[in-house]
C-alpha cells in the first residue's frame, strides 16, 4: 500500500518543459466544469502543455471535487488551486502566478472559462500565431463561436487598436504570451462586474502591444440567457467609464485622431479628372502638408464594395467627396482643405447627399463665406442624386454603397434615412484668393459616373453575389468617427487634427467677420508659433472670414465653422440670459462645434460669446482653454456695455483656465465681476501703461503639456 | 506567516496527489510509515518550509519558493507531539486566510498507526463517495435520455418553418458565377483518405455546416483511365470530417457532379473546407471549373489558379435545408422521399442582373431595382413599359414565381402585367407577344393600388440553361395611368428535384458525427449516375 502516490509520478514533477498553461477558474459553474476541463485535457499539441484550476473560493462543494478528481487522474498536467473567493480577475492572475513560477520555459497562458469549450486543435493554434509574430505581438485571439444560444462573431481581420477602443474584439479566451505577462499585465481585481477581459488587453495596447486574430481555432463560448456577459451588459455605462479612467490616455481625443490614422483615412477624396482616389485623415500633415495615398479608382471600388462583406474596421474611408484637382489643389494650397472636409462632413451628417458651388474671386485679400439650404426638409419622398453642375459632391460613404446595393440599375432614388433632418444640403462657398484657378462643375457628374462603375461592378456575380453567402457580418461595415467618439466621448466626430513630431496644436477662435479679433488672432498666432505651438484659426459664426497671404502663412490651417450651416435657425427657442447678459450659444450644433475644437490642445477663444458654452466640455477633454477680452476687440460693437461682454464670459469662468484682459479697463471689468485674480494673466504684447496691479499682472505663459 | 517550499516541490503541491502534511521539529527526521505522499513543516530561516521528508533543510543552495495559495487535495494536517502543535495551528489559520474559510485540512494528533487509520477510514469514505457519485450519474444520465425520448426536439429552424406554415425544399442558398477556367484534380495513389497536406484541391466552402444538404461541382473534362474522384468536407476548427465521397471515375461525366449528405448537417462547425484528389491511373485526369472569387479572394482555391484574370475559386454551388431532415436522392435510400419540386429565391445578388427591356423618355423615375429586390416598373402612357432579369445556367426550371402590386395608393386606373420566360435568344417584342417563349403568366390585371398579385409562368418540361425573365406592364384603358407606381418582388424559381437533385448523385451515409460513404452503396450510388 505505501507504494502508491508516496511521490508524484515521473512525469507528474516533469513541468520543466511547459511552453503553455490553460489557466480554469471556476466558481458555481461545477456542473460545467468537467466539459471545459474535458476540452482543455483534450488538446492535440506538439508541445508539453499544462491545465491549472483555480477555484475561486466557490461554496459549491461538488466543485472542489470535480477539481481534486481531475487533478488527481492527470497528475502533472493538471494543477489545482483553491483560494479565498476573490472575483474572476483574482483568481486569473492567481493561475498567471502560479504558471509563472512552476513552469520556467512558460511561453503563453491560454484562458479558459469554466463553462466554455475549446476544440482540439485550439491551443496549437493560437502559439503558433503568437510565435509567429514580432515582438510586438502581445496576445492572440479567436473568433467567438457562441453555443447555447447560438452565435457567431467574426474577428478576423487586421487587428484595429482603433476598434478595441470602443469593441471588445478579444474575447477572454484568448491567449497572452509571456513577453505580455513578463511587462505586468494582470486582471484588475477591482473589476467584478465583467469586462475585466477588455480591459486587461488595453493594458497591452497602452504598453505598445498588439493582438492577432487567430482563424478557425476553435473557441466555443456558452451563450446562455443570463450571464455573467447579460449582466456586464446591463451596467455597461459604468464599466465603460471605469474602463477609460484607467487608460486615459489611449482614450485621450489625441490619441484617438492618431488611432484612426494609423488604421486608415477618413475621407476619400475623388479627383475624377486625375481618375484617382485621394485619402486622407488631416491634410495638413506631413512635410508635404498631405497624409493622403492615392488609390486607382479600382482599387477605391474593390475596397468600399468589401467593407460590407468582411471585416477590416477603418479600412473603407467614411467619407466621400468628389471634387476636381484643381480645386483640391487650391484648397491645399490656401490651408483650406482640412476646413472644407470638415464642413463637407458636418453637412453630410445632416443630409444625404452634400452639393456645393464654388464661386472664386482673385483678390489680395483672402476672403471665404458659406451659406446653405436644405432641401426635402423631414421629406420622405425618394429623390434623385444631384445634377445640373457642383463643383463638389459629399456624402458618408455607407450611403453611396447602400444606394449601389439596393439600387445597382435604373435611375437611383435617395430615401431619406430617418436620422439625417434633410435629403439634401446644398452650399454655396465664395472664396476668394490670390491668383486664377478655373474649376470644372462636373463634381456630381463624376458621382453618378462612380456610382454607375461601383452598380456595374456590383452586378458582376463574382461580386454582388458574395451578399448571398452566408459569412458573418457582425464586423463588417464602413466605419464613422461616431463609432468610437460618442462612445468614449459623446462627440458625432473630431476634427482629426494630428500634430506634428511633438508639436502642441492650439485653435484660435474668432467670429468671421471681426477684422480686429483676426488681427489679434494672428499676433497671438505668431507668439505662440515662437514657443513652439502650431496655431490653427476657426471662423466660428456666420459672415464672410477675410484673412490676408501672411495670416495664411502663419495658421496651420483655417477651419470654418459657419453657424447656422444647413439647417435653418429657430428664432423662438429659449436664450439664456445671465444677470441680464444674454448668452449666445450653438444650439443643435454644439456637439459639431466640441469636435471642432476637442483635438487641439489649446483653444483660446478671442472674446467669443458663442464658444463659452463650449469650453466645459472641452476641458474635461483635456484641452486647456484661455478667453481674450479687450476694449481693442470691440468691447462695446455688438451693441453691449463693455461689462456685458466680460459678464458673459464670467457666466463660464470656471470652464476656463486662464482669462487674458488685454486692457487695464478690461483687467477692473473682470475683476469687478469676479473673475478670480488667479485666473487673469497679461500678455506681454500689449501696453501696460501706470496703474500697479495691472503692471503687477503675472504675464501670460503657453501651458506645459503632458 | 511566511511559507515556502523548494522550487522543484512547488508545481506538485497543486497536483492532485492526495498528501498529508506532517507537522515535526526540525531535528525530527522519521515521518512514519504513510500510505499517502508526505510533505512535511518545519521551521525554517524565521518562517516554516514545506518539503518532502528526505529534504536537507540545511541545503541554503537550494532555492525556495513563498506559497501564496494552500497546497491541493491535502487530506490531514499530522502534528507530531505537543511541541509543534502551535505550528499546526499558525499553518491551519494561514491556510483559513490564503484558501478561504473551511478550505483547511483536518489536524489530527496521534501515532502513526491512529493517522494510517483515519487515513484509512477517509479513503473508504472517498470510496462510497465515488460510488455514490457513479450511481447519481447514471440516474442523471437516464432521466435526461428518458425526457429526449418523450418530448420532440425540433430544431429553431423547424420551428420558425411551422410558425410559417410552409413546406421547405431544399434551397440554392449559394452560386458561384459561370466558369471561365479549370484545373485539374491531382492524383494520389493507393486508397488513403483525403487528409490535409496531401495532393489535393482545398476549397473553402462559404457556408456553416448546420443545414448544409449538398454541394454541386462543377466537372470541366471527365477523367480517362481507372480510378475514383474522392472528395471529403472537413469541419476546420473542429477539425472533424463530415463527409466523404469516392466515385469512379466512370460516372464523373462533364457538367455539374452532386455530392449529397443523406441529412441536412445538424453540426454547428463554422469553418469548412472540401479537399479534393483523385485515386488511380489516368491518361487524363479530372478537371473541376473554376470562376472568379472575385471579391472576397479569401474563398480561392488552393493550389492557387486563376479564373476570369484573377483569383479563381470551384464553380460550386451549395444547397442548404432543414437540419436534420432527409433528403435522400431517390425513394429507395431516403426514408423521406425528396419532394418533387426545389426552389430557388432570388435574391439580390441575382436581381442586380435587372435590366430596362425597351428605353422609354419619363419626367420621373418608371424603372430601377429598389430596396429588398423589389423592381419598379412604372407603366407608361401608350408604351408597354418592360424589363429583363437574365439567369445563367438554372437546373430544371419548371415555374418562376413572382408577385406585383400597385404601390401608390392614389392609382384609381387598373394595371395590367406579365411574367415570361424565356430562352436567351429570344428578343423582348417576342416575349411579349409570347413568340418561342418557354413560359408566360399572360397579362394579369392589378385594379387596386397595395393588393398584391401572385404571378406564375409554369414550364411544360424542365429548362436546363440560360434564360430571362421578362416583366411587363400597361395601361389597359389608354389613360395616362397616373400614380400607377408598379412593383415587382418575391422572385422564385421552381426547380425540378428529378433533374437538379437526385440525377447524378453522389451519396454519404452517416455513421455519428462523420459520414462515409459505404462499399455496398458506393456501387449502387455509381450505378444511379
Amino acid at each position: 500500500m505505501s507504494s502508491i502516490c508516496l511521490n508524484p509520478p515521473a512525469e507528474a514533477r516533469d513541468t520543466d518543459d511547459v511552453r503553455a498553461a490553460i489557466v480554469v477558474p471556476t466558481y458555481k459553474h461545477s456542473g460545467l466544469l468537467a466539459e471545459a476541463l474535458d476540452t482543455a485535457l483534450a488538446q492535440e499539441t506538439d508541445f508539453a502543455y499544462a491545465v491549472v484550476v483555480v477555484n475561486d473560493g466557490c461554496p459549491f462543494p461538488e466543485t472542489d471535487r470535480v477539481c481534486r478528481e481531475f487533478a488527481a487522474a492527470n497528475p502533472g498536467r493538471l494543477f489545482y488551486l483553491h483560494k479565498r473567493n476573490g472575483g474572476l480577475s483574482a483568481a486569473r492572475n492567481s493561475g498567471i502566478a502560479f504558471a509563472l513560477d512552476a513552469f520556467p520555459a512558460l511561453e503563453a497562458v491560454y484562458f479558459l472559462d469554466s463553462d466554455n469549450r475549446i476544440r482540439p486543435h485550439l491551443l496549437q493554434r493560437m502559439l503558433d500565431a503568437l510565435r509567429a509574430g514580432g515582438p510586438e505581438v502581445g496576445w492572440a485571439y479567436p473568433d467567438v463561436d457562441k453555443f447555447g444560444f447560438f452565435e457567431f462573431c467574426d474577428m478576423s481581420g487586421p487587428y484595429s487598436p482603433l476598434e478595441h477602443l470602443f469593441r471588445n474584439v478579444s474575447e477572454a479566451g484568448s491567449m497572452a504570451s509571456r513577453r505580455l505577462l513578463d511587462a505586468g499585465l494582470r486582471f484588475d481585481e477591482a473589476m467584478r462586474q465583467g469586462s475585466e477581459d477588455w480591459e486587461f488587453w488595453l493594458q497591452g495596447l497602452e504598453r505598445g502591444f498588439r493582438g492577432v486574430h487567430v482563424p478557425y481555432s476553435g473557441f466555443g463560448y456558452r451563450r446562455r440567457g443570463e450571464s455573467m456577459l447579460t449582466e456586464s451588459e446591463r451596467d455597461y455605462r459604468p464599466i465603460l467609464t471605469h474602463i477609460q479612467g484607467r487608460h486615459p490616455k489611449l482614450f485621450a481625443v489625441k490619441a484617438i485622431a492618431k488611432a484612426e490614422a494609423a488604421v486608415g483615412r477618413r475621407y476619400a477624396v475623388y479627383l475624377p479628372d486625375k481618375g484617382v482616389v485621394r485619402c486622407v485623415t488631416d491634410p495638413t500633415e506631413g512635410g508635404q502638408g498631405e497624409d493622403g495615398e492615392d488609390l486607382p479608382l479600382a482599387d477605391f471600388a474593390r475596397c468600399i464594395l468589401r467593407a460590407p462583406e468582411r471585416p477590416d474596421y477603418a479600412g473603407c474611408p467614411g467619407h466621400l467627396t468628389v471634387m476636381d484637382s484643381g480645386l483640391y489643389g487650391l484648397l491645399l494650397r490656401q490651408r483650406l482643405l482640412q476646413g472644407v472636409l470638415w464642413t463637407l462632413e458636418r453637412a453630410a451628417a445632416q443630409a444625404m447627399v452634400v452639393s456645393g458651388r464654388v464661386t472664386l474671386e482673385v483678390g489680395e485679400t483672402c476672403a471665404m463665406e458659406w451659406r446653405g439650404t436644405a432641401i426635402g426638409l423631414d421629406d420622405t419622398q425618394p429623390t434623385p442624386l444631384p445634377s445640373g453642375g457642383a463643383d463638389v459632391v459629399a456624402l458618408e460613404t455607407r450611403i453611396l454603397l447602400d444606394l449601389v446595393r439596393s439600387q445597382p440599375t435604373g435611375a437611383p432614388e435617395l430615401e431619406r434615412d430617418y436620422i439625417k433632418p434633410c435629403v439634401e444640403a446644398r452650399l454655396d462657398l465664395r472664396l476668394c484668393v490670390p491668383g486664377p484657378v478655373a474649376v470644372a462643375r462636373t463634381a456630381d457628374t463624376a458621382l453618378a459616373s462612380l456610382y454607375e462603375a461601383l452598380a456595374a461592378q456590383w452586378s458582376d456575380k463574382a461580386v454582388g453575389g458574395w451578399a448571398s453567402a452566408q459569412i458573418d457580418r457582425y464586423r463588417s461595415g464602413v466605419a464613422s468617427p461616431r463609432d468610437v467618439c460618442w462612445q468614449v466621448h459623446q462627440l458625432p466626430s473630431v476634427l482629426p487634427v494630428l500634430p506634428k513630431g511633438n508639436g502642441r496644436t492650439a485653435a484660435l477662435v474668432v467670429e468671421p467677420g471681426a477684422a480686429e479679433k483676426l488681427d489679434l488672432a494672428m499676433r497671438l498666432a505668431g507668439w505662440l508659433r515662437g514657443q513652439g505651438w502650431e496655431p490653427h484659426l476657426v471662423a466660428m459664426g456666420s459672415g464672410t472670414v477675410r484673412w490676408s497671404q501672411e495670416a495664411a502663412d502663419l495658421f496651420g490651417s483655417i477651419i470654418p465653422f459657419p453657424a447656422p450651416l444647413v439647417l435653418p435657425e429657430r428664432p423662438l427657442t429659449r436664450r439664456n440670459a445671465y444677470l441680464g447678459t444674454p448668452v449666445p450659444g450653438l444650439r443643435e450644433e454644439e456637439d459639431m462645434a466640441a469636435g471642432t475644437l476637442a483635438a487641439f490642445d489649446l483653444v483660446v477663444t478671442i472674446q467669443h460669446g458663442p464658444a463659452h458654452s463650449l469650453m466645459g466640455r472641452l476641458r474635461k477633454l483635456g484641452v486647456t482653454t484661455w478667453a481674450v477680452l479687450g476694449a481693442a476687440l470691440g468691447l462695446a460693437e455688438e451693441g453691449r456695455a463693455p461689462a456685458d461682454v466680460v459678464n458673459a464670459c464670467a457666466a463660464f469662468e470656471h470652464a476656463y483656465q486662464t482669462i487674458v484682459p488685454l486692457d487695464a479697463r478690461t483687467f477692473r471689468l473682470c475683476q469687478a465681476l469676479a473673475l478670480p485674480l488667479d485666473k487673469l494673466r497679461r500678455w506681454e504684447g500689449e501696453e501696460v501703461g501706470d496703474e500697479a496691479d495691472w503692471r503687477d499682472c503675472p504675464a501670460l505663459s503657453p501651458p506645459a503639456v503632458s | 506567516m511566511k511559507l515556502s517550499a523548494p522550487a522543484t516541490l512547488f508545481a506538485s503541491l497543486y497536483d492532485g496527489t492526495p498528501k498529508v502534511i506532517v507537522v515535526r521539529r526540525t531535528e525530527d527526521a522519521d515521518t512514519g510509515a504513510l500510505p499517502m505522499r508526505t510533505l512535511c513543516l518545519m521551521r525554517h530561516d524565521g518562517g516554516y518550509l514545506l518539503c518532502p521528508p528526505e529534504f536537507d533543510a540545511t541545503d541554503d543552495t537550494v532555492p525556495l519558493r513563498p506559497l501564496a495559495v494552500p497546497p491541493a487535495n491535502v487530506w490531514c494536517l499530522w502534528a507530531r507531539g505537543e511541541a509543534v502543535k502551535g505550528d499546526a495551528e499558525r499553518l491551519l489559520a494561514w491556510w483559513n486566510e490564503a484558501g478561504g474559510a473551511g478550505s483547511e485540512p483536518v489536524l489530527r494528533t496521534g501515532s502513526a498507526m491512529d493517522i494510517q487509520r483515519a487515513l484509512l477510514g477517509q479513503a473508504l469514505d472517498e470510496i462510497g463517495g465515488l460510488h455514490r457519485r457513479n450511481q447519481d450519474i447514471q440516474r442523471n444520465l437516464s432521466t435526461l435520455r428518458e425526457e429526449w425520448g418523450q418530448a420532440a426536439r425540433l430544431p429553431p429552424e423547424a420551428v420558425e418553418l411551422l410558425d410559417n406554415l410552409r413546406l421547405s425544399p431544399p434551397r440554392l442558398v449559394f452560386a458561384t458565377p459561370k466558369p471561365a477556367g479549370a484545373m485539374p484534380v491531382p492524383l494520389r495513389h493507393g486508397r488513403k483518405t483525403a487528409t490535409a497536406g496531401t495532393a489535393e484541391i482545398v476549397q473553402r466552402v462559404p457556408m456553416w455546416a448546420r443545414g448544409l444538404v449538398g454541394i454541386d461541382l462543377h466537372v470541366d473534362s471527365a477523367p480517362k483511365g481507372g480510378g475514383f474522384f474522392a472528395a471529403a468536407l472537413h469541419a476546420v476548427d473542429s477539425g472533424r470530417m463530415l463527409a466523404e465521397w469516392r466515385i469512379p471515375f466512370h460516372a464523373v461525366r462533364e457538367g455539374w457532379l452532386p455530392l449529397r449528405l443523406p441529412t441536412a448537417c445538424e453540426r454547428m462547425d463554422r469553418t469548412l473546407e472540401l479537399r479534393i484528389g483523385a485515386v488511380g491511373v489516368v491518361t487524363e485526369p479530372p478537371r473541376l471549373s473554376l470562376s472568379p472569387a472575385g471579391l472576397l479572394d479569401e474563398f480561392a482555391v488552393a493550389p492557387p489558379a486563376r479564373a476570369g484574370g484573377g483569383a479563381g475559386m470551384l464553380s460550386l454551388r451549395l444547397w442548404g435545408g432543414i437540419p436534420g431532415v432527409e433528403y435522400g436522392p431517390a425513394s429507395h435510400l431516403a426514408a423521406h422521399p425528396l419532394p418533387d419540386r426545389l426552389v430557388w429565391p432570388l435574391t439580390e445578388p441575382v436581381l442586380a442582373q435587372v435590366r430596362k427591356g425597351r428605353d422609354h423618355k419619363a419626367t420621373f423615375p418608371w424603372f430601377g431595382l429598389l430596396r429588398d429586390g423589389r423592381i419598379l416598373l412604372h407603366p407608361l402612357y401608350g408604351e408597354k413599359t418592360s424589363a429583363c432579369i437574365p439567369l445563367d445556367d438554372v437546373p430544371g426550371v419548371v415555374a418562376v414565381r413572382g408577385h406585383a402590386v400597385i404601390e401608390d395608393p392614389r392609382c384609381r386606373t387598373p394595371i395590367a402585367c406579365k411574367l415570361v420566360v424565356a430562352p436567351p435568344s429570344v428578343t423582348v417584342d417576342e416575349a411579349e407577344r409570347e413568340e418561342g417563349i418557354l413560359a408566360s403568366s399572360g397579362w394579369m390585371v392589378l385594379d387596386q393600388p397595395r393588393r398584391a398579385l401572385g404571378l406564375a409562368a409554369a414550364l411544360t418540361t424542365p429548362w436546363q440553361g440560360a434564360m430571362v425573365v421578362h416583366l411587363f406592364t400597361d395601361i389597359p384603358d389608354g389613360s395616362y395611368g397616373l400614380y400607377g407606381r408598379t412593383v415587382f418582388f418575391d422572385f422564385e424559381v421552381e426547380i425540378d428535384a428529378g433533374t437538379a437533385w437526385a440525377a447524378h448523385t453522389a451519396i454519404t451515409h452517416s455513421t455519428g458525427g462523420a459520414v462515409q460513404i459505404r462499399d455496398s452503396e458506393r456501387s449502387e450510388a455509381a450505378g444511379s449516375t
